[in-house]
């Protein structure tokens, strides 16, 4: 009877122990998600133009590889734009419980089959073409 | 002499028989467990690029050196 009522009790404690400790740190990553993904939308125009130039590639890890000559302000977008990538795919990554680079090789994949023609793009094999 | 010739021939015996039934055991290593890692690997692919096309579809949606 006694080991009923302290269930009664311990559950609730333990449920709400567990919204305190867990749901700040869910909101967290999600908020950080939406900030992030934000981000590469507001730089998706500047980073479509370095890719139609020719000036950036998307390589065999889901990111953007130098493969001109790049200026100062587009060496700093291509830089924050594998940031926020990086950043994303370790969210992703931690949610499914696999490994960074296999997110990321798991969106180049998706680049790949998705890359506009004109655009370079690194195959598995680390051969560049431009599709 | 005897004695020791008693004691010892079981056990020589006794030993022989072991040796003899352990060289006569195999232990097959063929493991069936491969489809099953398999179709494990192909769920994994499948819920990433599910989740991989959620979180980067409205990025996508609004790039332009990306077609579909």
């Amino acid at each position: 009877m006694n080991s009923l009522k302290s269930i009664r009790w311990t559950l609730p404690f333990l449920a709400a122990l567990f919204a305190l400790v867990l749901s700040p740190q869910l909101a967290q990553a999600q908020n950080d998600e939406n900030a992030i993904k934000q981000r590469i939308l507001q730089r998706v125009s500047a980073v479509d133009s370095l890719k139609i130039e020719g000036l950036v590639g998307e390589n065999n890890k889901g990111l953007l590889e130098q493969r001109a000559m790049l200026s100062p302000p587009q060496t700093k977008t291509m830089n924050e734009e594998n940031a926020d990538r990086k950043a994303l795919y370790a969210i992703l990554a931690k949610r499914l419980g696999l490994s960074v680079t296999v997110v990321g090789q798991g969106r180049a994949e998706s680049i790949r089959k998705k890359s506009a023609s004109g655009v370079w793009i690194q195959e598995p094999s680390g051969k560049w073409i431009k599709k | 002499m005897k004695a020791f010739a008693q004691f010892l021939a079981p056990r020589l015996a006794l030993a022989a028989v072991a040796l003899a039934l352990s060289g006569c055991i195999s232990i097959k290593t063929h493991s069936s467990f491969e489809p099953i890692y398999m179709t494990l690997d192909v769920n994994l692919k499948v819920q990433l690029q599910q989740e991989l096309s959620d979180v980067f579809g409205d990025i996508d949606a609004a790039s332009s050196s990306l077609s579909f």
